[in-house]
């Protein structure tokens, strides 16, 4: 029998669940059970609930900024509003001018000047499903059709044939492709070399294809793969400073062979003018070479250090030549050729290619 | 000292003091905790159980200070091998793998047994796409090669600006860490000590994120490519910043210098530039896929100012801008050569 | 004074000896069969063992949830379970608000158990029932005789009541305060502002100890902020515990003297009770009067005369503790009195058939023993409250506190007074610390422990929306980080703004001091940055050069997040600073006649 003293120096209560009823019931007992896989069940809801969390409240992808900036968007250009394929994502656009060109290309900047590139537009489009796939756009705004196939043709080297795009003026890569639309030159390097990359740039060839206005070909391309079938992916323009000669503007070049051979056309406006344009060239030749093959007509220029032979002469206000050409045999039936296209296409077409030359922009000077 | 209770009957024959051996057991108390007490307090301090401080310098905090190695963590040169690796291409880890093949191999750095901190840059709670953090997927590829090249631990550590876990679920780090089978070290009030940097102007005794550097033998920078407001440009070199507790905010005062002060306490074994993406305005903390451009391009280097000094150039194409003022204040230090082109450096194009 | 009591022979001996058994085997006594000849467990899993137990799962449950309401902890945990299941709660803010927000609906689970059995969440389920019951039965000292007289029931038991009707007539008028006082509420913030912060410290210093000796061991499971760089503080953690204290000791005075004396939310159940169609009963055959019922009695509802429906918490300890077998739980039980045949007086008194033992006839009393007048009294001051809270300057429109900066997803001020129920769950979920329990200083008694903000603890971090989660009743309405951030389709309502940064340039380094600085430009959060620089070259007084970026505001920008204010090395003052200013939740409260323009879009 506890004292009252016992009472006050027990710390905690002891014998806590004493107590006196006589009675028990089994009903008691069950109904516990009964309770306790209620509780469990409570616990389990609590339990499964916390296992099913709200994706959006702690992604690691939490809010990419997409409409957050305030930044002005960047000047698309000609660049078309959707055009990222289904399931892929357009992240950055950027623009890049003439004088910022080096930031997004350094050290290929001074190719596309040359042709007068008033642009870079570059965009990223971002597959949704796998954000490591990326497809960067380039696309390079020029002045006009001319200067977009020559800023292609001078890129392109020689792809194998299966890999040309139907219209001639692009070609495929293993993960890229470049081809021109219009007066703009367009790169599309994907990340990988997928089907799934190749399918999405059929897509986005296809959605240039249907957005952008396309041009008639210039002359040189008209007479050069038109009338003669050259390659049209192959024919060089060069707006300025051909060959090195800051005579030389306004040329077009195609293969006549596989080791750097071409004929070439520039239009003049007179006869006069051709003729010392020709000749202009031909001293530019014997710069670097003698004279040779002195009894075909026509001044022979054989390169002192290639051995190859370059000529150029005038017809009528036309004036057509060889450079680096293995042979002049090989050559001589070329410039018939050449001749006989140009005597074809008569005085109308002279007319459209002093036009159209007039219409290429001052370049400005370095 | 009268007895008090008992009934009056009792007080008769009670005595009129307590009885002997109870009054030398009370007196013999009161003795022991005067003497006590005095001893405490009077005792010179040298003494045992002495308390006494004299002139209050006894009783302040004792603040351990801890060190670096001397030669940090770097490996020996090999002669003619390159500083500077660059990678170029579009797949991460065979970028990564080119980057550090380029200036050696990670055989060359890291051996079996070694324990290795990764830095990252996981500063803010942002996703890994806005450029203001290290790219996760970058991380994995990295502890992953320093792992197989026999690694005994790779510990994570970083002490983000915004609440550590957020920033490392946020940013990707967390998983990528965890995936990869690193360690992760969230920065806790006790990871820190102050650490000692003999020559550093403002830093020389600063709190530092040292539980991560216990036993460490290889320290490894992993720095994204950032504009930044102040210092310009947030690379390598600045990314040792999340190693720093304390009042941080007062570094901007001296912004240049501290990020000198930075590279000078820390000689990692390499680092690494992460430019796959180039956050080239807006920094350091971005917030738009606007300010953010790929730069599909890994940098491992030996020398963290040529790297930074890369990425300056190239990554973030501010080439015709003179570098940031820390770049020549570290090189005078001889903490670094900004001038990466007359380094011995490879460049590959990969996947 | 004697302690000799008419109290017969407990049947349970105190030591537990092992007694022998029918079959021979020697038992531990709670094996021992019964005398009633039931088996063991019929006595030992008794109903009140299940109740502990239950008592004991919802305390855990609620301590789980609480400890997980925690950004890496977090996951899909319903946990604000506990205040959405509170029916004064959504009661209260139907009253306030007349909507019933998100998971209130919940609170059926407790309301619908109250109208079939009575107050039984009161000692099943209220964790903060739980604690008190814990900390009256384990210091416990009286004996028999005075746990027999502190389980009486006492007039002051009326004073809930009272507080429940100035709380629903204030709620009535838009003043929400039953947090004060709601248990869940009450514990919860206990928990979030004094327990955790204790649980946090305990785990940093275990851990630096650890690391002491050399051993590098995680002690962040002990911790309620795992990850968390600093030691989470909260304003007014010494009101809060003290108030604990001081209601748990109390119950070293009288038994469950929150529950009994003050808790709003007993009240409210007290009420519904007497309708319950279970309750317990006594056989006045049986009873003897001994009043030994009393002795465990958790709710003072006098069982061993006529029971209090509305104070009873049927714990069933009145059952256990009959040693004459007199108490039942019943369903619909008949009121006795008028089938008496005899009188009590005369000892001639009969019960179908059986003789009265009990000289008291009245069994049940189902209402609340608080006179009409009284009722009336309370409501009267009910009414009164309303001006004397809301008058007050802090809450209005005119002269708001400029700290009194609310979360993201906020409702405005009053409606956010109609919702907010204080119970800090938002405070305890928020990564950065930056959500304090408000003092009287920011919102008078009226905001008293509402969340507001304090940049120089920390800052609304910008993907974080979690405080809009845990929020039960919608005074920070559910908000996704596209809303928060203005982004997608919110692009048009543009960011939730928070309040304005300002800069004393008297207190900025470069303003006023020649030092660089743009702390907060760097950490400014949002593109392009809502803090610019003037740059200029400026020589010092001692001759040297620097370049000073002088920040200014760029207020359309700006959404108040305080990252600038915290970050600031002037820290006792900050040199920028955010206040309430400007916030998006306000057309009253805005600061720029131009509201902010449509963003850009790609």
């Amino acid at each position: 029998m506890p004292t009252p003293a016992d009472q006050d120096t027990r710390i905690f209560v002891r014998n806590g669940r004493r107590h006196y009823r006589k009675r028990y019931s089994l009903f008691e007992f069950r109904l516990g059970l009964v309770i306790l896989v209620a509780l469990a069940m409570t616990a389990g809801w609590v339990a499964y609930k916390g296992r099913h969390p709200d994706p959006s409240l702690l992604g690691t992808e939490p809010a990419l900024g997409e409409g957050a900036s305030v930044h002005p968007p960047a000047d698309r250009g000609p660049l078309p509003q959707d055009i990222a394929p289904p399931g892929w994502r357009e992240t950055v656009v950027s623009s890049f001018d003439p004088d910022h060109l080096y930031e997004k290309i350094n050290g290929r900047a001074d190719y596309y000047k040359s042709f007068g590139c008033e642009r870079l537009v570059f965009a990223t489009l971002v597959q949704a499903a796998a954000p490591e796939t990326v497809i960067d756009i380039e696309l390079y705004v020029l002045p006009n059709a001319a200067n977009a196939l020559g800023t292609y043709a001078g890129e392109r080297g020689t792809p194998s044939t299966a890999s040309v795009l139907e219209s001639g003026i692009g070609h495929a890569a293993r993960n890229a492709l470049y081809f021109v639309q219009g007066r703009a030159y367009i790169r599309l390097i994907g990340s990988e070399d997928s089907p799934v990359v190749h399918e999405a740039l059929r897509h986005i060839l296809a959605s240039f294809q249907s957005t952008m206005p396309s041009e008639p070909l210039p002359w040189g391309y008209d007479l050069l793969a038109e009338t003669l079938r050259y390659d049209v992916g192959q024919i060089e323009y060069q707006s300025e400073n051909a060959f090195s000669f800051d005579f030389g503007r306004q040329v077009y070049a195609a293969p006549i062979d596989d080791e750097g051979g071409q004929i070439f056309v520039v239009a003049s406006p007179s006869d006069k003018d051709a003729t010392n344009l020709a000749h202009a060239f031909v001293a530019g030749f014997l710069e670097y070479g003698t004279r040779a093959e002195k009894d075909r007509p026509g001044t022979w220029v054989q390169d002192r250090y290639l051995g190859t032979i370059s000529t150029a002469m005038a017809h009528g206000a036309w004036v057509m030549g060889v450079r680096g050409a293995k042979t002049a045999a090989e050559a001589t039936p070329r410039l018939e050729s050449l001749r006989q296209g140009l005597d074809a296409k008569g005085a109308e077409f002279h007319a459209r290619a002093m036009d159209e030359n007039a219409r290429e922009p001052a370049k400005t000077e370095e | 000292m009268a007895r008090s209770g008992g009934k009056p009957s009792d007080r008769k024959e009670a005595p009129e003091r307590i009885d002997r051996r109870a009054a030398l057991r009370q007196i013999g108390t009161v003795s022991a905790i005067a003497a006590g007490a005095g001893w405490a307090a009077l005792a010179p301090p040298t003494w045992p159980g002495s308390l006494r401080d004299p002139d209050g310098e006894r009783g302040k905090p004792k603040q351990p200070v801890f060190r670096l190695p001397e030669n940090g963590f770097l490996v020996p040169n090999v002669p003619g091998g390159a500083v500077l690796g660059i990678a170029r291409g579009q797949n991460v880890v065979a970028m990564l793998k080119a980057a550090v093949d380029a200036i050696g191999g990670m055989g060359r750095f890291i051996q079996p047994g070694d324990i290795v901190v990764v830095k990252p840059n996981v500063a803010f709670e942002r996703a890994a796409a806005l450029g203001a953090t290290s790219n996760p997927e970058v991380l994995k590829a990295l502890v992953e090669l320093v792992r197989d090249a026999g690694a005994k631990e790779v510990r994570v550590a970083d002490n983000p600006i915004e609440s550590p876990e957020s920033c490392f679920v946020r940013s990707g780090i967390q998983r990528a860490s965890l995936e990869a089978g690193a360690r992760l070290y969230l920065p806790k009030k006790s990871d820190f000590e102050t650490l000692h940097i003999p020559g550093a102007r403002w830093i020389e005794h600063w709190p530092f994120f040292w539980q991560p550097f216990r036993d460490a033998t290889k320290v490894i920078g992993l720095a994204p490519v950032k504009d930044h407001n102040l210092c310009r440009a947030s690379m390598t070199t600045k990314n040792w910043y999340g190693l720093l507790g304390g009042r941080r905010n007062q570094f901007h005062q001296d912004i240049h210098g501290i990020i000198t002060d930075l590279a000078l306490m820390m000689r990692p074994t390499f680092v690494v530039l992460d430019g796959t993406r180039v956050l080239f305005r807006s920094g350091p903390t971005g917030g738009s896929l606007d300010d953010v451009r790929p730069g599909q391009t890994i940098v491992a280097a030996t020398d963290s100012l040529a790297a930074d000094a890369f990425g300056w150039q190239d990554l973030l194409g501010r080439a015709d801008e003179s570098l940031p003022a820390y770049f020549e204040q570290a090189a005078r230090k001889n903490l670094g050569n900004p001038d990466w082109r007359s380094l011995p450096f490879k460049e590959a194009q990969v996947g | 004074m004697s302690h000799e009591v008419n109290v017969p022979k407990p049947s349970g001996a105190p030591a537990r000896p092992r007694a022998e058994t029918r079959d021979g085997l020697i038992r531990p006594a709670w094996l021992k069969p019964n005398r009633d000849g039931s088996p063991w467990y019929a006595r030992t899993f008794r109903i009140t063992t299940t109740r502990i137990i239950s008592q004991a799962f919802f305390f855990a449950l609620f301590s789980f949830l609480l400890f997980f309401t925690w950004f890496s902890r977090l996951g899909g945990y319903p946990v604000s379970l506990f205040l959405e299941v509170d029916p004064l709660v959504a009661f209260a803010t139907a009253i306030s608000t007349h909507t019933v927000y998100r998971w209130l609906w919940r609170a059926l689970f407790v309301l619908v158990p109250t109208l079939l059995l009575g107050r039984v969440f009161c000692n099943w389920m209220c964790p903060y029932g739980t604690m008190h019951q814990f900390f009256g039965w384990i210091f416990n000292i009286r004996s028999n005789k005075g746990n027999i007289e502190k389980n009486r029931y006492r007039p002051v038991f009326q004073l809930k009541y009272y507080i429940l009707t100035l709380f629903l007539i204030l709620a009535g008028f838009g003043a929400l305060q039953i947090g004060l006082l709601d248990p869940i509420c009450l514990l919860t913030r206990t928990f979030v502002v004094t327990f955790f912060p204790a649980s946090d410290l305990l785990a940093e210093h275990l851990r630096s100890t650890l690391l002491g000796h050399g051993l590098d061991v995680p002690t962040s499971f002990l911790s309620s902020a795992p990850g968390a760089a600093e030691q989470r503080v909260f304003a007014g953690a010494w009101f809060v515990g003290l108030i604990i204290f001081g209601l748990v000791g109390m119950n070293l005075v009288i038994p469950r003297f929150f529950c009994r004396v003050l808790c709003p939310l007993g009240a409210f159940l007290g009420v519904l009770s007497r309708f319950s169609l279970w309750r317990i009963d006594r056989d006045v055959t049986k009873c003897t009067d001994c009043d030994l019922c009393l002795k465990h009695c958790e709710g003072a509802s006098d069982p061993h005369q006529a029971l209090r429906k509305s104070e009873c918490f049927v714990c069933f300890n009145c059952i256990d503790d009959c040693p004459e077998d007199a108490l039942s739980f019943r369903w619909l039980p008949v009121s006795i009195k008028d089938r008496v045949i005899g009188t009590v007086k005369a000892k001639t008194a009969t019960l179908f058939g059986r003789k009265v033992i009990s000289e008291h006839l009245e069994t049940e009393r189902r209402t609340p023993d608080v006179p009409r007048r009284r009722w009336l009294f309370a409501s009267i001051v009910g009414v009164l409250s309303f001006p004397f809270l809301r008058l007050s300057r802090d809450v209005n429109d005119r002269g708001f506190n400029e700290k009194a900066i609310r979360p993201p997803g906020s409702v405005a001020e009053p409606e956010f007074l109609e919702r907010c129920i204080k119970c800090d769950q938002c405070i305890n979920v928020c990564p950065t610390n930056v959500l304090q329990p408000a003092t009287l200083k920011e919102s008078g008694l009226e905001g008293l422990w509402t969340p507001v903000m304090d940049f120089s603890v920390g800052f609304c971090q910008l993907n974080c929306t979690l405080c809009s989660e845990v929020c039960p009743t919608g005074a920070i309405q559910k908000i996704s980080v596209d809303r928060k951030l203005g982004m997608k389709d919110y692009a048009d309502a543009g960011p939730i703004v928070l309040g304005t940064a300002f800069f004393n340039r008297g207190r900025c380094l470069p303003w006023a001091m020649e030092t660089p600085c743009v702390v907060c430009e760097e950490v400014c959060p949002v593109t392009p940055k809502a803090i610019g620089t003037y740059d200029e070259e400026h020589t010092r007084w001692d001759g040297t050069t620097v370049t000073l970026n002088k920040p200014y505001m760029r207020p359309e920008l700006c959404i108040g997040c305080g990252i600038c204010e915290h970050e600031c090395p002037v820290l006792d003052d900050a040199a920028v600073y955010v206040t309430a200013i400007g916030e998006s939740r306000s057309k009253a409260r805005s600061l720029l006649l131009a509201q902010r323009k449509e963003p850009n879009q790609r």
